[in-house]
């Protein structure tokens, strides 16, 4: 008996494996190596591709990784075996690097070369952690076969830039809604465009762009027409030191009620915002030593400072158990650009309080810095950083005036820490530190300030470290700035005005010069002027003239000409990067008193609104595939950049009217 | 010259200077507009062929036949032309052929042509048959049916153009104003039938030619100067003002080009003109507390302007919106003012007599107008159906189901169209509509309507700096009439301009042509403002008029049909912002 119960459980459990392992395959059948093994192309996958040059496809540890340097549509296909008239769900997580133009990363079936089907998955673009992204189709009638595809690209919507696939499942669905029909070797034009929007969406997309330039039209209007011209008149009400706070406290409360309310319409740059609370939740569970060494992580190109802000938000948030798809989570990671925002404001006011402003004339400062539609659009639509960048530089370049100079050295190195933009205005910072040097104090503190900025980097970065080097934070930097090889990156500027809009560096821009050496000079140009300048200014003090006057403050100006210059001019521009110079600007309004500065600063502010609002959304999904690269985008690009390109030469002219010795040679002519 | 025109007077009447000026501006508008609008050539005999109608063509000798050029009418219907030899072309007439030269291709070696209606009705005006050169062959009609075809070939133009024929709505708005002249079936019903009522009087003067059917709008568009002129005299009391709006607005290519069509928006929008003039004599009229009986005279008027504007299209009704807004504004304005007592009692009564008359002229006299620009549609019906008695409830009948039918049009309209732009775009004109285009190898011909940068693009902006002004209080120093000018000119804007933000349907550049007068005049008024607190120079204006006649010139070909070679409207394209005025065709 005991024989045969034995017997009896050994063919149950014999039944039981050979089951198991049936009902394995069942799922393994569809997909051959789901699990993406083996060198270079996964097992059993095959590469297609629509340019066959300057891509690659790289697996490593499960993760395939699809590069194309050019626009591409390159696809890792496999051919899988269905049921004809049944539904079932492509799942695979995606992250994406630099991911630009065109159709973006999707999962896809690609049966275009069997019956010219194709459908896509939501696409990804630009750079974003990992996703995780299905499709559900429904086969057709007597369809035997579909092709799958991990896809950079799609058919005429050809992208380039690094997009990794993981996770990779095909399994059969339910019954529910939501399959996109499949319809096997016949006709299906119809089916193609499931997926696309209508014609009428589209031009409603497209003629959004058109709206933006009447938005900065406005916007220039209020602020140059409106509160430029009445300024004598605003700054000469009067007000108690006591109603100046309180209004203040008031314009504070309301910055930040405005950025929630913003922050909850729009939810962020879905990029950015993704970005943000992945990092920050990897951090908070991971903890940091990890976070850019992990596979798929090698793209995370910016500094460790930021990072470690974001996972503090994500552990008070889970401490909080708030959700990361509530609306306050979003705001939660704005909220620290938006205190940044009030920060420069009160830091812009006091510092006018001390050079004499009337209190209202403060308050107006104040307000125009915290509710300027580019400052509110960064830091309460976008979800960006630069507010927090710009407050370091400010107080870093006030303490160095002030003559704080190791202060300023550890507030800079935040600043690097923060964004790698930062270092733009090393040279600027490092000529200001040396050319005042006028005793063996000022060699020494300079000596610490450096010494201060280097540890504050080293502990900064170190519990980013892992098992890297102790000075990998250098080489994060340099891998990160190679990252965007183009002439600019919705940077509306003179480069873009020629056409430069993610046009490689290597292009040419006129007959025998790319962009790259053009951008390179005006680099090199932009930041020799800008120590001449500070050259200039001191130097009185130097050849020890008699009541030679302090120009200090020309560290404000020479940092935003240099700023503004390579904006202009240079290449690899991001549509933010001069994003710190308005408030450098209305700096130098507050140490001079000259508006000239301040009229400067504003016009300057509605180009950046115009190039925040419309790189923001060309490269938001919805719109990208709609607008990109089409007539209302060129005419963005074209409008934007001109402006922008006017903005700085006037600039310029108001520079060289303000150098000391150009106005001696204007005494001595007069 | 200058100072001639920048006369001391500020009045706002109109004194000598001020007429012989608007009428010299007028008059050397109406000239320019009237130049090359259309021919007056054009074929009027028409042949009718119902199906087994047949007309036979001799050529005299047997000739090869390539072309077959034809000038149609209002008919839908399918002809065949054989040849000696029994080869057969298929001719079908469409919608959209009428009123125009058209070609089709033809390969026959024959001396005689029959043509042969085979369904629906062929209506030609004039035909010809063209060998392979080009070359006009010689033909006449055997026998006595059809000679109508052959009778007018001294109307065949060289090429076919926007000149000779209908281009763009006129298919459906100047075929309409035909309709009205023979009570035919009205084709047209998707707005009011005034507008093409008036189109149908230079129809009914000089015939159905293309001179005809356009000459009306283009004397409205050119008639809207001199009441833009009176309005800004009124508005602005300042004689060089007045003349650099109405001549800033001569200059804008989209009156030039819409009022040059024969569409319905150039009446609309000159009887909104009328409207906000009128009601601009009555608010001073009233505010200087004249009689009753006088100030009842530009208030009747605007009463009747609005009638007629809204039987012309129905944005009237949206102008009469921000008149209501002026009207009661003022009317409470004037009771709040007047206390209480024996003044407010007086108030009370002057506002009960004028909301009274109102009642006449706003609402009974504009549902009169409106009720009798149906008339082409009663006599149509009456002559379909003569035996029911046309009665006035059988009218009611007719008015009303079109009115039905035209809003369910309107709200249904899901269509896209290619040059659609939205309410945002407009002011900065960023897609034009493109009525025309005709082009070979080196030279285009183009019609589209688009604003002119010089002046609307400059208005748009001095509008927001004039809102802005007023803001930020800086207006305060300004005379009452300047304030008073302004509250008009915005509440004119609101109202000609807001209801687009909540349409729907696709909507198009064109759509802004009732506001953009006032916006011209808005812009002027903040010059004038800046002027004389003396941030800009009195010479600025001229020099903005100036820059703006340049641009229009330089923007001419490309509103106005004339022939360029296409390097020049490629400069036009790529090189002067102002929107997308050849649709990427060259």
């Amino acid at each position: 008996m005991k024989r045969a119960l034995k017997r009896i459980l050994c063919v149950f459990a014999v039944f039981l494996i050979l089951s198991a392992g049936v009902f394995a395959r069942a799922e393994d059948m569809l997909l051959t190596n789901p699990a993406l093994e083996g060198e270079g192309v996964p097992d059993g996958w095959e590469v297609r591709s629509y340019l066959k040059d300057a891509c690659s496809v790289e697996s490593d540890r499960g993760i395939v990784t699809l590069i194309s340097y050019e626009p591409n549509d390159l696809r890792l296909c496999q051919t899988v075996a269905v049921e004809e008239n049944t539904a079932y769900t492509l799942f695979a997580e995606i992250s994406v690097q630099n991911v630009m133009g065109g159709r973006g990363a999707t999962l896809s079936i690609d049966n275009y070369s069997v019956d010219g089907c194709y459908i896509y998955s939501r696409n990804l673009l630009g750079s974003m952690d990992w996703t995780g992204t299905e499709l559900t189709f429904r086969t057709g009638e007597g369809q035997t076969s579909v092709v799958v595809a991990l896809r950079l690209g799609g058919y005429s919507e050809l992208s380039a830039g690094t997009a990794r696939f993981r996770s990779v499942r095909l399994a059969p669905a339910g019954e529910g809604a939501g399959a996109v029909s499949l319809s096997g070797g016949s006709s299906s034009a119809e089916d193609r465009k499931t997926d696309e929007l209508s014609e009428a969406e589209k031009i409603r997309l497209r003629s959004y762009l058109h709206l933006f330039i009447v938005l900065a039209v406005v916007d220039a209007v209020i602020l140059i027409f409106g509160f430029y011209r009445s300024r004598e008149r605003i700054s000469s009400a009067e007000l108690t030191a006591q109603t100046g706070r309180r209004l203040f406290l008031t314009a504070a409360l309301a910055a930040l009620a405005l950025r929630s309310l913003l922050s909850s319409i729009w939810m962020g740059h879905d990029t950015d915002m993704g970005c943000w609370i992945g990092w920050g939740n990897y951090i908070a569970q991971n903890g940091p030593s990890t976070f850019y060494t992990a596979p798929g992580h090698e793209w995370y190109d910016y500094p460790p400072g930021y990072m470690a802000v974001l996972g503090l938000i994500a552990r008070a948030l889970n401490a909080l158990k708030i959700s990361p798809t509530a609306k306050i989570t979003v705001f939660a990671y704005m909220l620290p650009a938006a205190l940044a925002d009030i920060a420069t404001a009160a830091v812009l006011m006091r510092r006018a309080g001390r050079n004499g402003f009337s209190e209202s004339g403060r308050l107006l400062l104040g307000c125009l810095y915290l509710f300027n539609p580019a400052v509110v659009m960064l830091s309460g639509v976008w979800g960006q950083i630069d507010s927090i960048l710009t407050l370091f530089l400010l107080l870093s370049f006030l303490s160095l005036i002030d003559g704080k100079r190791v202060r300023a050295g550890v507030l800079y190195a935040l600043a690097v820490m923060i964004k790698w933009q930062a270092l733009i205005y090393g040279p600027v910072l490092a000529c200001f530190y040396i050319l005042h040097i006028r005793s063996k104090k000022d060699l020494l503190d300079t000596a610490a300030a450096v010494a201060a900025a280097f540890g504050v980097i080293l502990l900064v970065s170190l519990p980013f470290r892992g098992n890297q080097s102790l000075f990998w934070v250098v080489g994060k930097f340099f891998s990160s700035a190679g990252g965007y090889r183009y002439a600019s990156v919705e940077a509306y500027n003179f480069l873009a005005l020629c056409g430069g809009n993610w046009t490689g560096v290597d292009n040419t821009m006129i007959p025998g010069v790319s962009y790259a050496v053009f951008g390179t000079a005006a680099i090199l140009l932009g930041v020799t002027i800008s120590l001449c300048m500070q050259f200039f200014a001191v130097r009185g003090q130097l050849m020890g003239e008699k009541g030679a006057p302090d120009d200090s403050w020309m560290l404000f100006l020479s940092a935003a000409f240099c700023m503004y210059m390579i904006f202009t001019f240079g290449q690899y521009m991001h549509e933010r990067y001069v994003f710190p110079v308005m408030a450098l600007l209305m700096m130098a309004y507050i140490l001079t008193g000259k508006e000239k500065w301040l009229l400067e600063a504003l016009m300057l502010s509605v180009t950046v609104f115009l190039n925040e609002v419309t790189a923001m959304y060309v490269i938001s999904n919805l719109a990208a595939a709609a607008v990109r690269g089409g007539r209302e985008h060129s005419t963005v690009v074209a409008v934007c950049s001109f402006a922008e390109t006017a903005c700085f030469l006037y600039f310029a002219r108001l520079c060289a009217d303000a150098l000391p010795a150009f106005r001696k040679g204007e005494a001595e002519h007069a | 010259m200058l100072e001639r025109i920048s006369s001391p007077s500020r009045s706002r009447k109109l004194d000598r200077g001020d007429r012989a000026l608007m009428w010299l501006l007028t008059a050397v508008y109406t000239i320019f507009t009237l130049v090359n609008l259309g021919t007056l050539r054009f074929p009027q005999n028409q042949w009718r062929g119902e199906p087994g109608a047949s007309v036979t063509i001799d050529l005299g000798e047997e000739k090869e036949v390539a072309a077959f050029r034809y000038n149609g009418g209002i008919g839908l219907g399918e002809m065949m032309i054989t040849a000696d030899d029994g080869s057969v072309f298929d001719f079908s007439q469409v919608y959209g052929d009428m009123f125009s030269w058209r070609v089709s291709r033809l390969g026959f070696t024959t001396r005689y042509l029959l043509l042969e209606c085979v369904s629906g009705e062929v209506v030609f005006n004039e035909i010809a048959f063209a060998d392979p050169e080009g070359t006009v062959l010689k033909a006449s009609v055997v026998g006595e049916e059809g000679t109508a075809l052959l009778d007018e070939q001294d109307t065949l133009p060289k090429k076919p153009s926007y000149f000779n024929g209908m281009y763009f709505d006129e298919i459906y708005h100047a075929r309409t104003a035909y309709e009205f002249l023979h009570t035919m079936s009205v084709y047209e019903w998707t707005h009011p039938p005034l507008g093409k009522e008036l189109i149908a009087l230079g129809v009914a003067v000089f015939g159905m030619k293309p001179f005809g059917w356009r000459v009306v709008p283009a004397l409205f568009g050119a008639a809207m100067l001199p009441v833009l002129f009176i309005l800004g005299k009124r508005l602005f009391r300042r004689r060089d003002c007045a003349f650099l709006a109405s001549a800033l607005f001569a200059l804008d290519t989209m009156h030039f080009a819409q009022t040059r069509i024969a569409t319905v928006d150039v009446f609309v929008v000159f009887f909104i003109l009328l409207m906000y003039l009128f009601m601009t004599d009555y608010l001073y009229l009233d505010a200087e507390k004249a009689p009753l009986s006088k100030a009842f005279l530009p208030l009747g008027a605007c009463g009747i302007a609005f009638g007629l504007g809204t039987a012309s299209k129905w944005t009237g009704l949206y102008a009469g919106a921000g008149l209501a807004v002026l009207f009661f504004a003022n009317l409470f304005g004037d009771i709040a003012r007047s206390g209480k007592g024996e003044e407010s009692r007086r108030a009370w009564g002057r506002a009960w007599k004028t909301i009274a008359f109102c009642c006449v002229f706003f609402l009974l006299i504009p549902a009169a107008i409106y009720f009798l620009s149906y008339i082409p549609f009663y006599r149509y019906e009456a002559a379909a159906d003569p035996g029911t008695p046309m009665t006035f409830r059988r009218m009611l009948d007719i008015l009303v189901r079109q009115q039905e039918s035209m809003y369910s049009y309107h709200s249904a309209l899901t269509a896209t169209h290619s040059s659609q732009s939205a309410w945002y775009e407009w002011p900065f004109g960023a897609m034009s509509v493109w009525f025309y285009c005709s082009s070979n190898e080196s030279t285009v011909s183009n019609i589209s309507t688009f604003v002119n940068p010089a002046v609307c693009w400059v208005c748009a902006v001095g509008t927001l700096c004039a809102v802005t002004e007023l803001l930020f209080g800086k207006m305060k120093k300004d005379p009452d009439y300047r304030k008073t000018a302004l509250t008009i000119l915005l509440v004119a804007i609101a109202a000609n301009y807001l209801p687009w933000t909540l349409v729907t349907r696709c909507t198009f550049q064109y759509h802004y042509f009732p506001t953009m007068p006032f916006v011209i005049l808005c812009g002027v008024l903040l010059l004038q403002h800046l002027e004389e607190s003396g941030e800009v120079s009195a010479r600025v204006k001229w020099i903005w008029l100036a820059f703006s006649a340049v641009y229009f010139l330089l923007l001419l070909p490309a509103c106005s049909g004339i022939t360029v070679p296409k390097v020049f409207a490629r400069f036009i394209e790529h090189f002067l912002p102002a929107g997308n005025l050849y649709h990427g065709v060259i």
